[in-house]
């Protein structure tokens, strides 16, 4: 019985870490559609961005791969500004389109990563001992993962209430053509929040790179998952998709451990078309207005 | 960029641009196209002949996908789920049971429309960019579904089709002309009535329609289930020339996407943009293949991205407003 308990507390505490990095890699995802309405299908070749950006710094500059958040944070706002003021910006507004589009720039990403880090599985190996405490025992890294992907997440939400820009973004998001009157430049805020969702979705590659490896097209399953915890939390609502990533990874980490990885993903998959039903909006989500 | 007055056009061009949507007109061409078709099946080889019943298996698809996307405005991301339970249950049908491939093509298309009942009655309640998101995931769903029963569709190994009687690549570059041009019939026909009219009706506005007293799910429910009968049948015969179905091929994503970019470079909402995007799109894919063969992917990538940032509205609307044909009417 005791030992029941035992697995039942170390799955829960590592389904709350693995639940750091799901939210960490869905709330750009979500971030970018709730202020654009842009579906944003090149986030998961983001995501896996970041993750090669890990393994640049360790296998060739021989660094903690940590520090790849010097290169990830300026590099992938960067791109993710001057991709949609140069190309997402003609899709605004029109999901159907703004998949096509940013499909296309996925395929290209995973293509140029395919030639570059062919498609071997690669990993970090850093924080590998493990820590036990009251009985359960998780890996360092894995702590180190769930904490980033916490704290990032946590860092956008005080930086949408406080910073001015961060309100900014908000106004957007709520009211568009209010904000606009207001003075706010549209352009100026969406490749602000492309940027931003990109560069989340970098710094969520690497908390995933910590614990997992990669391949150039993980990135195409993360985004799947990236999608069920935003349709769970409610498409542009950052508080559900917290809450939405927390509960995947529980999901996910019960799911596989009790029936296997490919039967778990299955229960995931039905899991969100069962709540996209019940509540086609998410669990904070706002009734959206697009159809018709 | 609004686009909704092009989606629009179609009922502003109706009087004005009706003769070249007219029937005489269509069937013409639908007959030369079947001849062509057919003539080129028996005369071109091996590879030719292969680029050839891609096109016509791709413009298939994309008719069937603008059907249910283009008219009632349910855009679908997931069509490759029917493109692969047709192609699974041909090969189940054949390997299992011993039917002769030509029955099971027919079988799967049935038993597919079944499924999609079932399916459409529960994911049409969805609307709007969650249908989109929705149908992604049911994709997806679907191979995992494949993959989990192991026992019943071989899991990741697959299943191999071998020594079908009455079947060789050119008769199936025939049956794959027969059922673009049938895809394209159903489509003419159905737009060019009543019917066709409330599904368009849907896209516009479907709260309007329901106020109107008409119930948009019979028109949604029927042009969901049209879609994957359309969509299996091209998977079935898909699987038959293969000679094998992994859930890998079955299931890729690349035939949604080439499938929808089909559609939308022709036209979404017209009849012929198929066969315009397919003449353009599946040889260039082909000669990019041959031109790049390990950097093809990401060409065909930076392609999807142009034409969606160029030209969204589709070839067929943009030649419209060139004036280089008549404005699109509801039939062409």
């Amino acid at each position: 019985m005791s030992q029941f308990v035992d697995t039942v507390v170390t799955l829960f505490v590592s389904g709350v870490l693995l639940g750091g990095i799901y939210v960490l890699i869905s709330i750009g995802l979500s971030l970018v559609f709730g202020v654009m309405g842009v579906i944003n299908i090149a986030h998961g070749s983001f995501i896996i961005l970041g993750g090669y950006a890990a393994l640049v710094v360790q296998d060739v500059l021989g660094l903690n791969p940590l520090f790849s958040l010097f290169l990830i944070v300026p590099g992938l706002f960067a791109g993710g500004y001057v991709l949609q003021a140069k190309v997402v910006e003609v899709t605004v507004g029109e999901p159907v389109y703004s998949v096509l589009l940013t499909f296309g720039i996925a395929i290209v990403i995973e293509g140029v990563l395919r030639t570059v880090f062919s498609t071997t599985p690669q990993s970090v190996n850093v924080m590998s001992f493990s820590i036990a405490f009251l009985g359960v025992s998780v890996m360092a890294k894995q702590v180190v993962a769930g904490s980033i992907g916490y704290l990032g997440a946590g860092s956008l939400g005080i930086f949408l209430s406080r910073s001015e820009i961060g309100q900014a973004i908000r106004a957007t998001a709520q009211a568009p053509d209010l904000a606009e009157a207001c003075g706010i430049d549209p352009y100026r805020i969406r490749a602000i929040t492309f940027g931003i969702g990109t560069l989340l979705a970098g710094v969520g590659g690497l908390s995933y790179v910590l614990v997992f490896s990669v391949t150039p097209f993980v990135g195409r399953r993360l985004l799947l998952i990236a999608f069920i915890v935003v349709i769970l939390g409610g498409m542009g609502s950052l508080v559900g998709t917290a809450i939405g990533g927390f509960v995947i990874a529980q999901i996910e980490t019960f799911g596989a451990f009790y029936l296997g990885g490919t039967e778990s993903d299955l229960l995931l998959f039905f899991t969100a078309l069962l709540l996209l039903l019940v509540r086609p909006y998410g669990l904070m989500g706002r009734r959206e207005e697009f159809h018709g | 960029m609004d686009r909704s007055d092009v989606l629009g056009a179609g009922f502003a061009a109706r009087l004005d641009g009706l003769e070249l949507g007219s029937k005489p007109v269509f069937y013409g061409i639908v007959l030369t196209l079947f001849l062509l078709g057919t003539l080129l099946s028996f005369v071109l080889q091996t590879y030719l002949l292969k680029v050839m019943y891609l096109f016509f298996m791709f413009v298939s698809l994309a008719v069937a996908w603008n059907y249910l996307s283009g008219y009632t405005g349910y855009v679908s991301f997931g069509p490759v789920m029917f493109f692969g339970a047709g192609a699974y249950i041909t090969t189940l049908l054949i390997v299992r049971l011993g039917i002769p491939w030509y029955g099971a093509v027919l079988l799967a298309g049935v038993l597919t429309g079944l499924l999609a009942v079932l399916v459409g009655l529960i994911i049409l309640r969805i609307t709007g960019t969650y249908f989109v998101i929705a149908t992604l995931l049911l994709a997806e769903g679907f191979k995992r579904v494949v993959l989990v029963f192991q026992d019943i569709f071989g899991g990741s190994l697959g299943m191999t089709l071998t020594d079908l009687a009455f079947f060789s690549q050119r008769v199936a570059s025939v049956v794959f002309v027969i059922l673009a041009v049938a895809s394209l019939i159903v489509t003419y026909e159905t737009v060019t009535s009543t019917f066709g009219l409330r599904m368009i009706a849907i896209r516009e506005d479907e709260d309007a329609l329901s106020s109107l007293g008409v119930n948009p799910l019979k028109y949604k429910l029927s042009g969901f289930t049209v879609h994957a009968v359309l969509t299996a049948l091209p998977g079935g015969m898909y699987a038959l020339t293969l000679g094998f179905v992994y859930p890998e091929t079955m299931f890729a994503i690349d035939i949604t996407l080439t499938t929808i970019l089909v559609a939308i470079l022709g036209g979404m909402g017209t009849v012929w943009g198929a066969v315009v995007g397919g003449l353009v799109l599946i040889p260039m894919q082909e000669v990019l293949f041959l031109q790049f063969p390990s950097q093809h992917l990401v060409v065909f990538g930076l392609f999807l991205a142009g034409i969606i940032w160029l030209i969204p509205e589709g070839l067929v609307n943009k030649l419209a407003d060139w004036g280089v044909i008549p404005s699109v009417g509801r039939g062409f």
